[in-house]
């Protein structure tokens, strides 16, 4: 014996039906590992914002226009306290307010003395009013509603505009999420396609080996785990691949966002776990594969022989 | 340089032991039962048509008729490849008709079938293409080793073990395709036209494998149209003619199988 005896255990020749299937699997192991960072990524910012924002929510209600620049004369301020008891009166009424408190004058002098000097201390400055909001959780109150209505009842009142801007930065990164994930399952999908469109084609190519396999006693289970094998052997080239191109550009891109030192980016960007889940891409690509080779094989061994 | 059948005995190669060829030869059920059996390729004519008979365990049997007669079609059936269009056809006992193929995979462990076009695999080797029956079972890789390369030997190719089936002869095909047939230890074994390929020496040579295999009570079907051989082994024959199957006695007694050829 001088050759080495090496078995090989796939019955099925070499055929190129398969060949494009690493092509596909790096395509798409590099999308779903970019789809995946990104939702992760968006999903850890928004639950770090809408943290933030639970709690209470600050309306400010400005003197009415005719007296606005003037000192603050007693018809001003009774003025201005009408609205804000309009607004107070409206707001105890929203669904998942919980408390409302104006804020007294003498709480907002001690707060503003400060910054605006003894001057506030004047009867007579022309300070707006707050009015302190509990709410259940900031994700159940529709804030921009809110704000809309809230101007209707009193129409100098505002809500603290830095949350409104923050809970349409919300919205957006909550449809940045679902369309990443959106791309993830479509990826899915069009994997899912060609590992089929992949098996199919092989199974016309090596029906005398899969024929030969029944008659001497393969099960249908024996001949989809061959192909099975095959796929993810195929799927995970092209998967590891795809991997090893996509996973330098995560680790570019959470350096760059810990670079910005915006506490709300750069903390909120890829923890341990999700790293787990962005390297495990590849291997879960190669097994999807596989398995849908498998199943795919098993259904269409039913209607023979 | 040929050297079938060396001093070893097929019994020990495939390693049968002395209860087995009691227990094949005393069985009840017959191997193979065809009822009325027609069968026809889609929506063509019958090529067989009531075909009735039975095989009993240890039996032996040539299956002959002219070229398109149907044996090729009969074999087919009895290993499972194709199910009547009509009547009944039980293997084993069980009925062949695709609802049942579930249980297919179990009755073609032990059946051996030579192919009359070999059906080997080409980009495999010849121990590799000997091997696949024992891969199906899950057998281990060492005792696979072994008993591929005991065959093998047996059949007088081990100077071709490593070689792939474009570059044997047809003579050479022929042999690892029995090989293939008989490394399950096979209660039936089929063999459609394996001496079509080789001359009269060597068919009769190749024929006493079959005959070793039937002592230790493996069932036969040995489909030819080789009259010679026919009459120098003098089995019962299956004559297929007019898509019918007619039973004709042996020719002759048995021979024993050690006759000087
Ligand atoms: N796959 C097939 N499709 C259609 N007709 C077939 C097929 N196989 C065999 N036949 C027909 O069945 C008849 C019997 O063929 P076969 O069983 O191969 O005969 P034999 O082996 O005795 O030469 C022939 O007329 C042949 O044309
Ligand atoms: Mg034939």
């Amino acid at each position: 014996m001088s050759k080495k005896y090496k078995p090989r255990k796939l019955p099925f020749a070499y055929d190129t039906s398969s060949l494009f299937l690493p092509w596909i699997m790096m395509l798409m192991v590099f999308l779903a590992t970019l789809s995946l960072a990104g939702a992760l990524a968006v999903q850890n910012m928004t639950a770090k914002w809408s943290s933030s924002m639970t709690g209470s929510l600050t309306v400010q209600v400005l003197p009415p226009k005719e007296f606005a620049g003037a000192d603050m004369t007693e018809r001003a301020k009774s003025a201005t306290m009408v609205e804000v008891n309009k607004a107070a009166d409206f707001l105890k009424d929203v669904d998942g307010v919980k408390q409302v408190k104006i804020v007294p004058l003498a709480d907002l002098q001690e707060l503003l003395k400060p910054w605006l000097g003894e001057a506030i201390m004047d009867e007579g400055f022309p300070l707006p009013r707050l009015i302190d909001v509990t709410v259940d959780d900031g994700d159940n109150v529709d804030l921009n509603k809110l704000k809309e209505e809230l101007v209707k009842v009193a129409p100098n009142a505002s809500l603290d505009v830095h949350r409104v801007w923050l809970a349409k930065l919300m919205n957006l990164t909550t449809t940045l999420n679902l369309t990443a994930l959106g791309i993830l399952g479509l990826v899915l999908l069009t994997t899912s396609f060609a590992v089929i469109y992949a098996t199919v084609t092989s199974l016309a190519v090596h029906r005398p080996a899969i024929e030969l396999l029944h008659l001497i006693g393969a099960r249908d289970g024996y001949i989809a785990s061959l192909f099975a094998q095959r796929t993810m052997t195929f799927s995970f080239g092209g998967a590891i691949i795809g991997a090893v191109i996509s996973v330098p550009i995560v680790i570019v891109t959470a350096f760059l966002a810990k670079s910005l030192e915006v506490g709300m980016i750069a903390d909120g960007w890829l923890g341990g776990w999700d790293w787990f889940y962005v390297l495990v891409v590849p291997f879960i690509a190669a097994l999807v594969s596989g398995i849908t080779a498998y199943v795919t094989v098993a259904f269409k061994l039913r209607r023979t022989l | 340089m040929i050297k079938i059948l060396p001093r070893q005995d097929i019994k020990f190669v495939l390693g049968f032991k002395g209860e087995e060829v009691l227990e094949n030869s005393s069985g009840m059920m017959n191997v193979v039962e065809f009822k009325n059996v027609g069968l026809r390729y889609g929506n063509g004519p019958e090529v067989l048509e009531d075909i009735t008979f039975s095989l009993a365990p240890g039996s032996f049997y040539f299956l002959t008729g002219e070229s398109g007669a149907g044996k090729s079609s009969l074999i087919n059936l009895m290993s499972l490849s194709l199910c009547p269009t009509k009547g009944n056809l039980k293997v084993f006992g069980t009925d062949v008709i695709s609802k049942n193929r579930k249980k297919f995979p179990e009755i073609r462990r032990n059946i051996g079938v030579v192919f009359q076009e070999f059906r080997l695999l080409d980009h495999l080797s010849a121990r590799e293409n000997v091997a696949l029956p024992l891969r199906v079972l899950g057998i281990k890789e060492v005792e696979i080793k072994r008993h591929v390369r005991e065959l093998l030997n047996w059949v007088g190719l081990s100077d071709h073990i490593d070689a792939k089936p474009p570059t044997l002869a047809g003579g050479q095909k022929q042999r690892v395709a029995i090989a293939r047939a008989l490394i399950n230890r096979p209660k039936l074994l089929l063999a459609d036209e394996p001496t079509g390929n080789v001359d009269d020496k060597m068919a009769m040579r190749q024929l006493r494998l079959f005959v070793e295999l039937n002592k230790i009570g493996t069932t036969v079907v040995i489909a030819t149209h080789n009259e010679k051989l026919i009459e120098r082994l003098g089995y019962p024959r299956l004559h297929l003619a007019d898509r019918h199957l007619h039973l004709l006695p042996a020719a002759r007694p048995i021979m024993t199988g050690r006759e000087p050829i």
